[in-house]
């Protein structure tokens, strides 16, 4: 499977009239194709940032990001929406951030395969097809605002859907849901990705969802930490050999102190070093 | 398609705002395009009103053609050359001529006080204009009947049947005229009458003949005798886009007229052309203000657009940025957000006009007049089609600042504060205006009387100066607020006060309401000062609060008092242009604003109350300064009876000398009687003068010496006293005081030496030296009466003069000597040139008589009971016209400055409603941010009460500060443009301007404003109260 995402220490600083708030601090993520990928992490950890990255709505203020083979630092404003309006599906957090409340269901998937200039009998045939796979179908003359948010996240989903892209970032897609829709949701996320092969990396508080997705990878600080995989917990080495252990591991090692590493056949112990003189325990 | 279909969706989504903003961008369109059809309208107006004031004659609309006669009289070749200079001529709008052969001759028998003069015209289709009252029309083939006017008629006693005989043009028999009727006009306002009024003066009889009259003649040029064509102006025809092609047309009629007649080069009168060019004129100076007026609500439109647009956008932030993150292209990103405004300016432009025509047809006929044609041409749909553009231009700058915002930004809504980009603006702006300001008043265009319209941008500079300036004052004034109520628990001033000083939308919405508030207050007083300057104005022009025209009658001021006997609400004038007096040596000549100089012979007594004075016309009241006036009159030597005799005493042989004397009876008329002739000692001459049982002014006697003695006389006599009897005698005059003076003051003919008049205890001696034959310029010697002092005058500054003696001349030929005894700025009716006179020291000093001092006008003053005008004309006084004050105001505010006031407050209430829309779009647009907040303290345990305490404190600080800041924008501005300002068409030099702004009114518009300001807010303020709730903070969390 190739890789369609590929970032290497990632920084992102955003600049405000007053400061300047460093946002990613050398992140590393690598997606191959077919992959459903959750990022998980508190807020401020630069997961949206991440995401805003790879849909080239941001520039990395260092790092490289490449994002189905192209160099998201380098392309300019058009390549960028070029770049969205074919290749990048995206799913916001919030239902008015995917749609038009005052368009119907059928023409907010339609307008985002405008921006493709998709032929509008292939615009038709789409939008029925996804609003059937996501159980909306019934309701695609129905004005979006008029939704609820359940229906109003399957329509959005729809829509970013909508001009077959091969990678769908979607930001918080259950934030406002209840556990029933949210499972729908996951569950449709799996189907884009069974069913369209697209990709899907979604940032998201809801473990559940997390947990449905095939990685969980967990941002602090900037870094992408520790990954989960099938139930187990992976801490993710960065290119330059930093190593972010899990929050119950890390709490472990006093801030600050240092640990001592011990090379064992087949793995590596770690072990802090409490008795320090000067140092907190 | 989609994407229209998407705005359209999105329209009726939004309907509410977009309803608004229809509004807005139909008022702002109908604010321009009322422009162009309001200006051209009232321009029209202003030209139809100038033309309908406009003598219909040839001094004014009319085109006299004239040509003197020589050999047959006959219209024939003047008709003929008329016809063919004037057919086919387009747009001439001279539909007919009125055709008249024209002679003044004298009566073959001259009868004391009689007629002097018999002006006889023919007039082609006379019969037709006339309603006979007695006996009948002239017919063709009577030549020598006549048709006499009733006013003429009463006025010098002629009845049907009554014979004048007139001179005929040389030599001859002289031709009987017979009175064939009494007629009046059916119409004298008619264009068949070419202006002219009956004549009712003393000296020339009007009559109307056939034309068979004149045929019997054979002509010089020296005769007089005139053809004319009479073309009258069809006025209903006259447009301002129809003036200039006319003036074209008649300018070649006239020309080929003149070039292309066989006969003599006929004269041609018109003053169309001036008339024509005056209205133009005084239509153009509308539009300065009208600009001003329109500038200034397109400019608060296009703000309110952008405003609204930017809210608006602003709100539609998460459209935007699903665009740009679907990878729609800038441009398409463009459309989406751009549509819906530019549906709602392009619908916005039909409807502003269609607003603007149904506006101005309603409000039309009373700020132009009725029947006046409003237009709405290509210029107004291009003036809706500029705001409209100027919208589309104000929602596309509000709109950029969303669309280059990054979608992250978006979503955060950190949008960034251009508040010091802003700051640097209005800095730039308010340093603009102050140095516009300074221009004009370093230009003299703000000074006092000048007159220039563009003075008119200096309260527009002024109130966008201040409002700028006012917007960042009243957020240092809410966070002085601050501290005091920090932590008192007024919590509702608290957070009221925050929100106005940290919102800058707040600040926007003052701005707005300072400038709506400025126009609105601006109009009110500008309006109410120009009608009060107006009405001085009218009040001076006419001289009292109504001037009755009325024929002359020596019973007249019996009759007035009989009326008005305290004397303070009617008074007696007589009104005599000296303008055009060939010399009036003395006086100055300085051009008067008011035309011809006039002299008013005035009862100082009733005059100072009746009139209409105001305290910067003199140094005094008028009663004070009529004072001196009032000083008694040299005595005049007054005959009542019927039969007069001297006393007088000749100590020495006289030779054949007789004895006459001349008097004037009260309506001036000359009575000689002949006394007898001169003997020796003392004798008792007697002589009946049956004219004067009414009263006659003895005026002068004297010797006549018959005309074959030529030898030298030197002879002196004594009148010792004068003795009047017969009907009405009853006093006896005195010869004593009268102030006898030479009946030649200086040697002329055969008289070597003037007169030696002596006042002896026996009587006045008379000494004369005579040389040589008598001689027509000398026939005789002895005393005038009435030379004393000089009378005293008031006298207008324009006629200035070095010395305080001065010679007035009327048109009477009377000229006399007066002594300047005040000198004010304006008198009442004579403006800045005339003289007021007390009429006994007129009667006194005039040498031929009363005529002129037969008072021709009644004033009525302002406190005269009602229907004391009724009650002068059942006292037999015979008023001819009625002039009021009210009436020439009413003229005046159809001029061409006066029309801008109505559009100036129209504009204010436009600006007034724009000012409503604002606040509501202030608190609406920020509802979803206010929701929050509000929900937010909500949830804090703040009571509902003191949450709409803090929106009414913000609001009510708001309007009220903005209110404040607004009037006192609006009264500076018409205290520093107003004086400056045209207010009339002929703008004289007087009345001073007077501003005094009507400040208890402006207080009340202000807090009519506030309170209309307030309901909108109220409202608006009750639909947000209900979606602020806790759960809103979700909402506004997400």
């Amino acid at each position: 499977m190739s890789v369609l995402v590929d970032v290497e220490q990632a920084v992102c600083i955003h600049r405000t009239a007053d400061s300047e708030v460093v946002a990613l601090r050398g992140a590393d993520l690598l997606v191959e194709e077919g992959e459903l990928v959750a990022l998980v992490g508190p807020s401020g950890s630069g997961k949206s940032t991440l995401m805003a990255l790879l849909a080239g709505l941001l520039r990395p203020s260092a790092g490289q990001v490449r994002v189905l083979g192209r160099d998201v630092a380098r392309a300019t404003e058009r390549e960028a929406l070029l770049h969205r309006s074919q290749d990048i599906g995206m799913l916001m957090q919030g239902p008015e951030r995917n749609l038009l409340p005052y368009a119907t269901v059928r023409a907010n998937v339609e307008l985002a395969q405008l921006a493709a200039r998709a032929p509008r009998r292939e615009r038709h045939r789409r939008a029925a097809e996804l609003l059937e796979a996501v159980g909306m179908g019934s309701a695609s003359s129905r004005r979006a605002g008029t939704l609820s948010g359940g229906e109003q996240q399957r329509v959005a989903l729809a829509a970013a859907l909508a001009t077959g892209p091969r990678l769908l970032l979607a930001d918080e897609p259950t934030s406002q849901l209840d556990r029933e829709n949210a499972a729908g949701i996951a569950r449709l996320l799996r189907t884009a990705r069974d069913r369209w092969g697209t990709t899907v990396l979604v940032v998201t508080h809801d473990a559940e969802l997390g947990d449905a997705m095939d990685r969980r990878l967990t941002m602090r600080d900037g870094r992408i930490g520790t990954e989960a995989r099938s139930g187990e917990q992976y801490a993710v080495i960065g290119r330059d050999g930093t190593v972010q252990l899990p929050a119950d591991v890390a709490d472990r090692f006093p801030a600050g102190g240092r640990a001592r590493v011990v090379r064992r056949p087949g793995h590596i112990e770690l072990h802090p070093l409490t008795d320090e003189p000067g140092k907190r325990s | 398609m989609r994407l229209l279909s998407l705005a359209l969706e999105g329209l009726w989504w939004r309907r509410a705002t977009s309803v608004m903003l229809l509004v807005v961008a139909a008022c702002t369109a109908a604010a321009a395009a009322a422009a162009p059809s309001y200006a051209a309208s009232a321009s029209d107006a202003v030209l139809r009103a100038a033309v309908a004031r406009a003598p219909t004659g040839g001094d004014g609309t009319g085109i006299e053609v004239l040509a003197l006669q020589s050999g047959a009289v006959s219209t024939s070749a003047l008709e003929s050359a008329v016809h063919d200079a004037f057919t086919g001529a387009a747009g001439t709008a001279y539909p007919r001529a009125v055709l008249q052969l024209s002679a003044v001759q004298r009566p073959a028998v001259q009868r004391p006080g009689g007629v002097q003069r018999i002006a006889l015209d023919s007039r082609s289709g006379l019969c037709g204009e006339l309603r006979v009252l007695e006996g009948s029309c002239v017919s063709e083939t009577d030549r020598t009947g006549v048709v006499v006017e009733r006013a003429v008629a009463r006025a010098l006693h002629l009845a049907v049947g009554a014979k004048v005989a007139v001179a005929p043009f040389r030599g001859g028999r002289p031709i009987p005229l017979h009175v064939r009727g009494i007629a009046v006009r059916r119409d004298a306002a008619a264009p068949y009458w070419f202006g002219s009024t009956p004549d009712v003066g003393q000296v020339t009889l009007a009559a109307w003949t056939p034309a068979s009259y004149f045929s019997a003649f054979r002509v010089e040029p020296v005769d007089g005798v005139t053809a004319s064509a009479e073309l009258a102006l069809d006025r209903s025809v006259v447009h301002v886009d129809t003036a200039g092609p006319m003036l074209k047309a008649v300018g070649a009629a006239v020309r080929r007229l003149q070039d292309g007649g066989a006969t003599s080069r006929p004269d041609v009168t018109s003053a169309l052309e001036r008339v024509v060019q005056s209205g133009t004129a005084a239509g153009s100076r509308l539009m300065l203000p009208i600009v001003v007026v329109i500038a200034e609500l397109l400019a608060l439109g296009w703000y309110l657009l952008h405003a609204l647009v930017s809210g608006s956008v602003e709100g539609r932030g998460a459209e935007v940025a699903l665009s740009k993150v679907r990878g729609m292209s800038a441009s398409g990103t463009l459309v989406l957000v751009l549509l819906e405004p530019a549906l709602l300016l392009g619908a916005a432009i039909p409807l502003g006009v269609l607003l603007a025509a149904a506006g101005e047809r309603w409000l039309a006929p009373a700020v132009l007049g009725a029947g006046v044609d409003i237009r709405i041409g290509w210029l107004s749909w291009a003036a809706a089609l500029v705001a409209a553009a100027g919208g589309l231009i104000a929602a596309a700058a509000a709109s950029a600042a969303v669309l280059r915002r990054p979608v992250l930004e978006q979503w955060r809504r950190t949008s960034r504060a251009g508040s010091r980009r802003s700051a640097v603006v209005e800095i730039v702006l308010v340093a603009l205006a102050a140095a516009g300001i300074t221009q004009l008043e370093l230009s003299g265009s703000l000074a006092a009387g000048s007159g220039g319209g563009i003075a008119i941008l200096a309260p527009m500079l002024l109130i966008v100066a201040g409002a700028l300036v006012a917007s960042r004052l009243v957020v240092l004034l809410a966070r002085l607020g601050f501290g005091p109520t920090r932590g008192t628990g007024a919590v509702s001033a608290f957070v009221g006060l925050r929100q106005l000083a940290r919102r800058p939308a707040g600040r926007r919405t003052f701005g707005v309401l300072v400038v709506a508030v400025a126009m609105a207050a601006y109009g009110v007083s500008s309006a109410a000062v120009l009608a009060q300057n107006r009405d001085e104005r009218a009040l001076t022009d006419v001289g009292a609060a109504t001037v009755l025209h009325i024929a002359p009658d020596p019973r007249t001021d019996a009759r007035i008092r009989s009326v008005d006997p305290t004397g303070r609400a009617l008074t007696g004038v007589a009104q005599a242009d000296i303008g055009l007096a060939s010399d009036y040596s003395g006086f100055g000549t300085a051009p008067s604003a008011n035309g011809s100089p006039s002299v008013l012979v005035v009862d100082p007594r009733t005059f100072g109350a009746v009139a209409y004075w105001r305290d910067d016309f003199g140094s005094a009241t008028l009663p004070a300064l009529l004072k001196p006036l009032s000083a008694a009159a040299p005595r005049i030597a007054v005959i009542t009876g019927t039969r007069m005799t001297l006393s007088i005493t000749t100590p020495h042989d006289p030779g054949l000398l007789g004895l006459a004397a001349d008097l004037t009876d009260i309506r001036g008329a000359p009575i000689t009687a002949r006394l007898g002739v001169l003997k020796r000692g003392t004798e008792d001459y007697t002589a009946d003068v049956k004219g004067c049982a009414g009263g006659c002014r003895l005026r002068r006697i004297y010797l006549t010496r018959p005309i074959d003695q030529i030898g030298a006389l030197v002879i002196d006599f004594t009148i010792r006293s004068v003795h009047v009897t017969g009907a009405g005698s009853s006093a006896q005059p005195t010869l004593d005081g009268i102030g006898w003076s030479p009946l030649n003051p200086t040697p002329v003919g055969s008289i070597t030496a003037a007169e030696k008049v002596t006042a002896e205890p026996d009587g006045l001696r008379i000494a004369v030296s005579v040389v040589g034959a008598p001689s027509e310029t000398a026939p005789g010697f002895g005393v005038v009466a009435g030379t004393g002092p000089h009378p005293p005058a008031l006298v207008a500054a324009h006629l200035t003069g070095g010395s305080s003696d001065a010679t007035v001349q009327t048109p009477d030929g009377d000229a006399f000597q007066v002594q300047r005894h005040g000198v004010v700025e304006v008198l009442p009716r004579a403006g800045d040139a005339g003289v007021v006179l007390a009429r006994d020291w007129v009667e006194a000093a005039s040498p031929s008589g009363y005529s002129h001092l037969l008072e021709n006008q009644i004033w009525v003053g302002r406190d005269a009971p009602s229907g004391i005008v009724d009650r002068l004309r059942a006292a037999g006084v015979r008023v001819l016209s009625v002039e009021t004050a009210a009436d020439r105001a009413s003229t005046l505010a159809s001029t061409g400055p006066a029309f801008a006031t109505p559009f100036t407050v129209a504009g204010g209430a436009a600006a007034v409603l724009l000012a409503v829309a604002a606040v509501v779009l202030g608190i609406t647009l920020l509802a979803r941010r206010r929701v929050f907040e509000l929900s937010a303290m909500r949830a804090l345990g703040i009571r509902t009460r003191s949450l709409r305490g803090s929106l009414l404190v913000e609001q009510g600080a708001l309007i009220v500060t903005a209110t404040v800041f607004g009037l006192v924008l609006a009264v500076a501005g018409v205290q520093l443009a107003l004086p400056a300002l045209p207010a009339y068409v002929d703008d004289p030099a007087y009345p001073a301007f007077l501003v005094h702004q009507p400040l208890g009114t402006l207080v009340g518009v202000g807090a009519a404003i506030a309170a209309l300001l307030l309901v909108a807010v109220a409202a608006t303020a009750v639909v947000l109260e209900r979606r602020t709730s806790v759960g809103a903070l979700r909402e506004a969390e997400q």
